[in-house]
């Protein structure tokens, strides 16, 4: 019995490795230098040219305590995180529900709610500046046709954040995308079958629905969380961290410390920190999905 | 069995594409050159054939007046530079010839451009005295040059001729005292029914005025101390100035002010388009480019232009003056195998191309001696905006340029929303930049 | 009866009306994007804005597709992109497959490699990895753009399609192990055709990143000839100011193709698939 079961497991192993053997080639070739590069580099001053001068914890010391702009910029962040993240996912769903029902149209409805995430990114930025301009863009002119409060978005240091968010949730038709995709396997027996028990439509989504697109949703919510602090062709593009360090975003001020200020070693350092940051991030969210996601099987 | 089908057509038609493209591929020219002329290898930000026919201007021009050599020219995008010449460098295959921004503090600290001592001793054609001393200023550091100045340009200041008749004030005659500009802001302002502007008068932070150093220099503050190697942001006199600037905040409101401006907007930096062009504001501080701007977006402004930026009483005349330059990336080839071929471009383009670019796209000439050319001098214009590199005042030279003149945007930003006072913003951009240069040390 | 109808057609009345309301919402950005690029520079900024342009400039259109060398950097770019989403789609699915369907103690450990490498930022792995290219001689070619797509190194991909395999009973492999399939028949016959979705919304996203990227292309490509759609636009943004109809005119037909790729692959979210003969 022992015997038959290690030859399986040696068989697994395997194949498994066979499997994977891609990613373990193409990562040993394309990330694990840029990995220990960067965190060597990290301990050092470098810059590229010359002798990079091991200053240990110096580059760390220096973010965590002296360096402001570190602090607002992870403070930015977490605060476009902590919106982006839960709007996007709920606007999706919304979207995806309402698009997987029975209505006309179908096809041209989802090419239109997905057509802004395909719009290059320089053109969407200059866009969404008008879009949110204080004066004359349609989000204020709306605001204010409902007698609602008009912020000056970009031109306040208070609002410019939930500005991105909004410009970032209309982006997110591949939210969409995933969760059609996912509500493409609920199987339509087990609305039937509820159906007949007398469930409506909430309780059909509630308890069928939902339940079965979590697969989806963890993934959504882990690449939402990661996406969020990668945040920063746009903010380069529309605000560069304006007004008053509002928009600098921690990925927009690795970039700008990293090329242009030239210190290598001090970005990768910021790396790392980041690195850490997401990973606890995401492990927290895996953790917690043993209790919420349903993947129809044993084992997650 | 009709699914594995459609997925089969799709890939079937990848794989055409797949094919079709190698097959086009391989009509593609291949980058670089066999034949045993020198190559020398440029990278500009100035753009290509569909929208400003510069680099393919420069390389045939260049090739045709030197059939010895090749050169080869690739335009990058202008903000992304150091995005593509980093790695280069870090992998020791970098472009023979840079064009970047001035000045070049920065890269020399850094050892990333290369000392062009002997080459220029040794040519008779290049010399210092040639070109305007603000503008060989910034391709100097510690005692060494580190890069050819290519084009310049320079703080002027203009208004909008109509407003100021329909405010009362004579056309003619710009506000020559920050007392003076004050007043005239005042008149010049217009807001509509709903509380909004209509039109500023002035904003101290817009267009080139973002760079807070020169409102500093004007009254008489400096920002660096090369003696005691101190910086001196929070100089009592540059802390005034910065609390000028906070009054029209507080008067005008930031935010409504923001907002305005707003309407001009591009997207960050560079690329916005002035309010001055869409007769949002009344005056305004810019760079010399800026009048082709005007003529542009706002053709219908009627508008003055002057050298001579309000200062305080007691101030002096103390402008900025930007402009690229091109250097040699350290590690790169061309300047190890054929030095004569590379210094030959490097003296062309300086020298030669620049006045050509000045004039196409209305920037400035770098050296006196164009200055005078009927072409130049014949456009009021850019006659004014050039004597106005003469009024320029030298930058820190430090190596920590950059991240001092954005420490500088971000105080003026925290002061006028209000969230540091003048002199605290001034007093942390001192300290966060001292540190900074320890780092060079 | 018939308030079970009326209370059908409010709902469905509503769904309709959200639906309809959401999408000009989200179209809104995109008509202006339409309207501006027809516009002469003096009246991208008139104010109020003008949703007629007056004139109209369809010479814009003409200068892109003549003056911008469109349909070069259009084919170069189908080029990269056509070899990224093969490259994605047998590497990752292979790698996904491999965590997902058998069991072997190491499958937790890649997958929490293919989640480190989603988080590193740009910033740091542009040096290294230019680095490694220049030794492998491969800067100034299109190598850099696509090879690596085959090593299974655009994790994303992978998370999603793992995410995909799980949902996928195991019962199933495990059925056709017993009747003798390998591992890779498996894969190829079983487990691909049911995430056809998800395979889909791999090759749709690989396709948009490819065509929109053009921070690789700037980095790794020297001849101009050779640059990417996505590259070309870039250099509407001139060192002082922006073409802003023409950036907008070329980002729409920059669009179109990706377009026309999702009206394709779409096709296959409307088909349903439907799990017989398993417990529900």
């Amino acid at each position: 019995m022992n015997f038959k079961i290690s030859k399986l497991r040696m068989a697994n192993t395997r194949n498994g490795l066979l499997f994977v053997s891609p990613f373990l080639i193409g990562f040993g070739i394309f990330y694990l230098y840029p990995f220990i590069a960067s965190f060597y580099y990290s301990f050092t001053s470098y810059s590229l040219v010359g002798e990079s001068q091991w200053i240990g914890v110096l580059n760390y010391k220096e973010l965590f305590i002296e360096d402001d702009l570190f602090t607002t910029s992870l403070y930015n962040t977490l605060y476009y995180a902590t919106l982006f993240v839960p709007l996007s996912l709920v606007v999706g769903l919304m979207i995806a529900l309402l698009l997987n029902t029975n209505i006309k149209g179908k096809s041209g409805l989802r090419a239109i709610y997905f057509l802004p995430s395909i719009i290059p990114l320089a053109a969407s930025g200059i866009l969404w500046v008008w879009i949110l301009n204080s004066r004359y863009g349609i989000i204020n002119e709306t605001l204010r046709a409902l007698r609602l409060p008009a912020p000056r978005w970009f031109s306040d240091p208070n609002w410019s954040k939930p500005g991105y968010v909004i410009m970032s949730v209309w982006a997110s038709g591949q939210t969409m995308i995933i969760l059609l995709a996912g509500l493409t396997g609920v199987p339509r027996q087990l609305y039937e079958v509820a159906e007949l028990d007398g469930a409506n439509w909430l309780h059909k989504i509630v308890y069928i629905t939902l339940p079965l697109l979590t697969p989806a949703i963890l993934f959504i919510l882990i690449i939402s969380v990661i996406g969020s602090f990668q945040m920063f062709t746009q903010a380069y593009i529309m605000t560069d961290g304006a007004p008053a360090n509002s928009t600098l975003f921690y990925n927009l001020y690795l970039y700008r410390v990293s090329f242009r200020y030239f210190k290598m070693g001090y970005g990768c350092a910021m790396a790392w920190i980041l690195f850490v940051i997401v990973f606890t991030l995401a492990w927290s969210l895996f953790k917690s999905s043993a209790r919420w996601v349903y993947y129809g099987r044993e084992e997650g | 069995m009709r699914k594995l089908r459609k997925s089969n057509k799709i890939v079937c038609s990848l794989v055409g594409m797949l094919i079709v493209g190698l097959l086009i591929s391989g009509y593609i020219p291949a980058a670089s050159a066999q034949e045993k002329k020198a190559t020398v290898t440029f990278w500009t930000p100035f753009p290509v054939p569909f929208y400003e026919p510069w680099s393919s201007w420069v390389t045939d021009t260049f090739n045709k007046l030197h059939p010895q050599i090749k050169l080869d020219t690739t335009p990058i995008p202008w903000d992304r530079l150091e995005d593509k010449l980093l790695p280069a460098i870090a992998a020791g295959n970098p472009p023979d010839v840079f064009q970047f921004a001035r000045p070049v503090f920065q890269s020399a600290a850094m050892g990333h451009a290369q000392p062009l001592d002997e080459l220029i001793e040794n040519d008779p054609l290049v010399n210092p005295e040639d070109w305007y001393p603000g503008v060989w200023y910034d391709v100097t550091y510690e005692g060494h040059v580190y890069a050819l100045p290519f084009e310049s340009d320079s703080l002027v200041f203009f208004w909008n001729k109509d407003y100021f008749k329909k405010a009362g004030l004579d056309p003619e005659s710009p506000p020559e005292y920050l007392s003076e500009l004050d007043l005239y802001a005042e008149k010049l302002t217009k807001k509509n029914a709903q509380g909004d502007y209509d039109v500023l008068g002035f904003t101290p932070w817009q267009g080139r005025s973002v760079e807070f150093m020169h409102w500093g220099w004007k009254n008489g503050g400096t920002f660096y101390d090369s003696e005691a190697g101190r910086i001196t942001a929070a100089d009592p006199r540059n802390v005034e100035m910065l609390e000028w600037e906070v009054g029209y905040a507080k008067k005008y409101g930031a935010e409504k002010m923001g907002a305005l401006a707003e309407r001009a907007q591009m997207g960050g930096g560079a690329t916005a388009v002035g309010m001055f062009c869409m007769g949002l504001s009344a005056m305004r501080v810019g760079g010399s480019f800026f009048w082709s701007q005007i003529d542009k977006y706002g053709p219908d402004i009627d508008y003055g232009m002057t050298r001579y930026v309000p200062i305080p009483k007691g101030g002096k005349n103390a402008g900025i003056s930007e402009g690229t330059l091109i250097f040699v990336p350290v590690g790169a080839k061309g300047i190890k195998e054929y030095p004569e071929a590379v210094w030959e471009f490097m003296r062309w383009y300086s020298i030669n191309a620049m006045p050509v670019w000045s004039l196409q796209v209305g920037d400035l000439v770098s050296r006196p001696e164009y200055a005078d050319l009927w072409m130049f001098a014949s456009n009021p214009k850019v006659k004014e905006c050039t004597k106005a590199i003469e009024l320029t005042h030298p930058w820190p030279k430090v190596a920590a340029l950059w991240f001092y003149r954005d420490q500088l945007k971000q105080a003026v930003e925290y002061a006028i929303y209000g969230k540091k006072t003048a002199e605290q913003a001034l007093k942390d951009v001192e300290k966060a930049v001292q540190r900074e240069m320890e780092r060079y040390k | 009866m018939r308030n079970k109808k009326i209370s059908y057609m409010i709902r469905h009345g509503i769904v309709y009306l959200v639906v309809i309301l959401g999408a000009i919402t989200f179209l809104i950005p995109l008509a202006w994007m339409f309207v501006t690029s027809l516009k002469i520079p003096a009246q991208i900024h008139v104010y109020p804005p003008e949703w007629i342009p007056n004139p109209i400039a369809w010479e814009n259109y003409l200068q892109i597709l003549t003056f911008f060398p469109f349909f070069r950097y259009l084919l170069n770019t189908l080029y990269i992109t056509s070899l990224n989403v093969i490259g994605v789609l047998v590497s990752c699915s292979l790698v996904a497959y491999g965590i997902t369907h058998i069991q072997w103690p190491g499958r937790n450990v890649i997958f929490t490699l293919v989640i480190s490498v989603l988080i590193v930022p740009y910033a740091v792995t542009l040096i290294p990895l230019y680095l490694m290219y220049h030794r492998l001689g491969w800067i100034g070619s299109y190598k850099p753009l696509w090879v690596a797509s085959f090593f299974g190194v655009w994790t994303f991909h992978t998370f999603l399609l793992r995410q995909f395999f799980l949902a996928i009973p195991q019962e199933l492999s495990n059925a056709a192990k017993i009747d003798g399939c390998s591992e890779f028949r498996i894969y190829w016959n079983i487990v691909l055709p049911l995430a056809r979705p998800a395979l889909f919304a791999v090759a749709l996203f690989e396709f948009l990143w490819t065509w929109n990227d053009f921070l690789m292309p700037l980095v790794y490509l020297t001849n101009q000839k050779m640059y990417t759609l996505s590259l070309g636009l870039a250099f509407f943004q001139g060192t002082h100011d922006t073409a802003v109809n023409l950036l907008m005119a070329a980002s729409s037909l920059v669009t179109i193709p990706v377009l026309i790729l999702f009206f394709f692959a779409q096709r296959s979210f409307i088909e349903g698939i439907t799990l017989t003969g398993l417990k529900g």
